[in-house]
């Protein structure tokens, strides 16, 4: 009796044991499915694809590497220093990394990759974010030297955040010929096994990697074995992976996510968009949006909160200044002096500017991502004595549009890591390159080029830039949008990464992955 | 015959022509290639946009832009650096249209031509099948529903070609996901994947793309089925009572020899027609369902450039449909003379 009682207790503890040993054993190993909608090339010099860039920066690494507060951890360099007129950067790199094929890298590879980044007949789209930099030169192997045109503060910024300024393998690029993009060799955590064509991207663990940031606990290769990039375009088929779990990550809708959430073997995760807000934006240059009267008007008339519960579903934040609140420097002051919801004012400053028997104009609005948005925005507009015309226009069309001053109020947003987007967004030597508002103001362009030129009170100008864009009614901000991935729970030990840093919501250094 | 046939091919020159030059005006017309890198959230400056726009071949205007499409700019020097001068030791990168080169994608900068050759092989495991099948269900259950006229089965089948005929490819694709790839799934059964070509990291065996082709397939055969069945149907049943059938009864022949000869033979002409005209766009893969289904054809090829200006690409895409639609209309037309004696294909080319 006795004997039987201890063995059905080993038979139970030994059932225990077994039922909590996928979790132990997946230690290393497992293949981890993404869900992309796109993919272009591998070559980020040339790319403008979001997921072809977080997958290179899976294959290589940066000098630099910037956690979720905002500090930037030595990565391939262990440490840097700037000269004193900020016109001169020198990194000092590590000596022990090597590229997927064995070979040591090099602070000339670095010079390489900057070169060709930069030059004219690369034609990249990135180079305009990395224009201060004049050159680079290798001192010896592991040192470093970034010469600036102008001193640029938020340099480490652009050379951690998106990955683009990683070493490319130069004898590689040109054994790879017309196939580079397609083929790659970087110094990163994971090998490129194959670019199936519309198909999908595989990447395997590089078990040399050693190189890891400091603020994962495993600067070691990474766990998980393979990741898959599956390229999917439709988000009803992606949602069905998920489901059934074919698909470990993927970036899902808001209007999905209460759903997505009911299902025990799944995790959404929330990040949330960083730059310059979807925003209205007047065309200054033409009346009668060169009357500030008018700028503010349209900023009262919007009922920022009904808009997030509407259109984001009450996932967002109602904002007031320029630049999300999620971007360093944002100035919280701009809650306070912002234009809230106020129909009354917005009907009195019409009045004030002449257009008491109300105004028409036409409402340019980029399609599909803000036709709700701005259907109900003509609903609030109309509230307040204002005919909104709406115009859909696509991608395609709608910078051009901007650039060229084509319109008279539009809706556009865009992705900025940092607060210098302000300088380039709004300077009147932007005019053409961005600046879609087309204000020639030398008061704003004393602030903003004082916000380059003196770096000791750089905050204190941010924050005037954004008063001054406020008081002026430049814009009128809307909302900050979230947004979600799904994660399958078989995946376990991320670092979540709401900035969404190089694309993916998580650092992976520290994951695993169970098997089904 | 073959006087017929050159007679058409030199008529489908011009029409080619015309057809590329209004191509290339609309595609000129949809947007800036390099506005896009913009709203991607990385801009180049105005000098970097025009430096961009003069490597594209952009700046210049747009019938010398067609020209170079067409027939290359290898034969002259470019300005390169934008000084409005040409530069003596660069020739243009082109070679053209006419010597089989499409231009490179402005976003992958491959060749357009290599481009859609990675894809027309996908579209062709996709859109061969499913034709095969949507062909063989219309012509059985069409001969079935005439046989069978008004009966409770032709009944059935009509309504359901109907209703599959109406409705839309994303609803039947959702729905064939959502019955045989997650509810035979969730019911412990064999299921189909979701979606894609291959599983990825698996050997590319004809089993591992059956079983991701038969979803997508059988989606779009159904509907092609269903349009073509109601073809079928009627046009069997017309020449069940043609004169030549009764005289075919009457002479005694069997049952079985009267359908697939005098019956059968005649009703395929109007699906011939009806066949020659849709094929041409098999080509072009099928948009929406190669996007729900993730299927790396010409449909999510032609989607991924529109989306991205990528107009050589788009371009190379629309010619081919064009200079589909013209063989398989002399296709068409030639099958034709094969069903019925009476079509004579004269040396004439009106």
């Amino acid at each position: 009796m006795y004997k039987k009682t201890l063995l059905t207790l080993g038979i139970l503890l030994l059932i225990t044991l077994l039922s909590l040993s996928p979790l132990a054993a997946q230690e290393e190993g497992g293949t981890m499915t993404f869900a992309i909608s796109s993919f272009d090339t591998l070559d980020i010099h040339v790319s403008g694809d979001g997921n072809a860039m977080g997958i290179a920066w899976l294959l290589g690494a940066t000098l630099v590497a910037r956690d979720n507060e905002v500090n930037y951890h030595p990565w391939l360099a262990t440490s840097w220093e700037t000269s004193e007129d900020g016109m001169l950067w020198t990194f000092h790199l590590r000596d022990d990394v090597t590229f997927h094929d064995g070979r040591s890298l090099t602070a000339e590879d670095f010079v390489w990759s900057i070169t060709r980044l930069l030059a004219p007949e690369t034609a990249s789209p990135q180079s305009g974010r990395l224009r201060s930099i004049s050159h680079a030169v290798a001192v010896d192997d592991t040192t470093l030297e970034v010469h600036m045109n102008d001193p640029f503060p938020l340099l480490l910024e652009h050379l951690s955040n998106t990955g683009v300024v990683q070493p490319y393998h130069p004898e590689f690029y040109e054994e790879a010929g017309d196939q580079f993009g397609r083929e790659f060799v970087g110094v990163g955590p994971y090998v490129l096994e194959e670019v199936a064509t519309g198909e999908s991207v595989t990447l395997v663990r590089n078990p040399d990697y050693n190189w890891g940031p400091p603020f994962v606990m495993n600067q070691g290769p990474y766990h998980i074995e393979r990741l898959e990039f599956v390229i999917i375009p439709e988000p009803s088929t992606v949602l069905a992976g998920l489901e059934t779990g074919e698909i470990d990550y993927a970036a899902v809708q808001a209007s999905d996510v209460a759903y997505l959430r009911t299902l025990d073997h799944l995790t959404v995760l929330e990040g949330s968009f960083q730059g310059m807000l979807p925003a209205l934006h007047f065309n200054m240059s033409k009346a009668p949006f060169d009357d500030i009267r008018v700028r503010q008007a349209l900023n009262h008339a919007l009922d920022r909160q009904l808009l997030v519960d509407v259109i984001l579903e009450g996932h967002g934040r109602p904002q007031y200044g320029p630049i999300s609140s999620t971007i360093g420097g944002y100035w919280e002051g701009v809650e306070e002096i912002g234009y809230h919801y106020d129909p009354e004012r917005a009907r009195e400053l019409l009045a004030e500017a002449g257009f008491a028997d109300g105004l028409e104009l036409e409402f340019k609005c980029l399609t599909p991502t803000f036709n709700t948005l701005c259907e109900v925005i003509q609903q609030l507009f109309g509230d307040v004595g204002i005919t909104a015309n709406i115009v859909l226009v696509d991608a395609s069309v709608v910078f051009g549009d901007a650039l060229a001053g084509n319109y008279d109020v539009m809706t556009l947003g865009y992705g900025a890591s940092e607060s210098d987007i302000l300088y380039r967004w709004f300077h009147t030597s932007r005019m053409g390159a961005l600046n879609p508002s087309r204000a020639a103001d030398s008061e704003l362009d004393r602030i903003l080029d004082n916000t380059r030129k003196d770096i000791a009170n750089r905050d204190m100008w941010v924050n005037e830039a954004q008063r001054h864009l406020v008081e002026q009614a430049y814009v009128a901000p809307i909302y900050r949008s979230v947004n979600f991935v799904a994660v399958n729970n078989r995946v376990q030990g991320y670092l979540e990464n709401p900035a969404n840093l190089a694309t993916w919501a998580a650092f992976f250094n520290d994951a695993t992955i169970a098997s089904e | 015959m073959l006087k017929y046939i050159a007679g058409r091919i030199i008529q489908a020159i011009p029409l080619l022509f015309i057809i590329s030059v209004i191509l290339f005006a609309i595609m000129n017309s949809i947007g800036d290639p390099l506005a896009i890198q913009l709203s991607q959230g990385r801009p180049p400056t105005g000098e970097e946009r025009l430096r961009m726009r003069r490597r594209m071949g952009l700046d210049q205007p747009i019938y010398l832009q067609y020209i170079y499409w067409m027939i290359g700019n290898d034969w002259t020097y470019i300005d390169a650096d934008g000084d409005g001068d040409t530069d003596e030791n660069i020739r243009g990168p082109r070679k053209g249209v006419l010597r089989a080169d499409l231009g490179r994608s402005l976003i992958t900068k491959q060749f357009a031509q290599v481009r859609i050759m990675e894809r027309l092989p996908n579209t062709l495991i996709l859109m061969i099948p499913m034709y095969i099948l949507a062909i063989t269900m219309a012509l059985v259950l069409g001969a079935i529903s005439a046989l069978r006229q008004y009966s409770a089965l032709d009944n059935l089948l009509t309504t359901a070609a109907f209703v599959f005929y109406s409705m839309p490819i994303f609803f039947i694709s959702l729905g064939m996901i959502f019955i045989f790839a997650i509810g035979l799934r969730n019911w412990g059964l064999p299921h189909t994947p979701i979606a894609g070509m291959f599983e990825p990291g698996e050997p590319k065996t004809l089993t591992n793309l059956i079983r991701h082709l038969i979803l997508p397939a059988s989606s779009l055969a159904i509907i092609y089925a269903a349009a073509y069945m109601r073809y079928v149907r009627s046009s069997i049943l017309e020449a069940m009572n043609a004169d030549y059938v009764r005289t075919a009864y009457a002479k005694g022949l069997a049952k079985r020899r009267i359908f697939a000869i005098h019956i059968l033979k005649n009703a395929a002409l109007p699906l011939v027609t009806i066949v020659g005209l849709d094929l041409p766009f098999v080509l072009g893969g099928a948009v929406i369902t190669e996007s729900i289904f993730a299927w790396p054809g010409m449909g999510l090829l032609f989607i991924e450039s529109l989306t991205r200006s990528d107009y050589p690409v788009l371009m190379g895409i629309l010619m081919l449909i064009a200079v589909a639609v013209v063989v398989l209309q002399l296709l068409t037309d030639l099958v034709y003379s094969l069903l019925d004696p009476r079509v004579a294909l004269m040396g004439q080319t009106g």
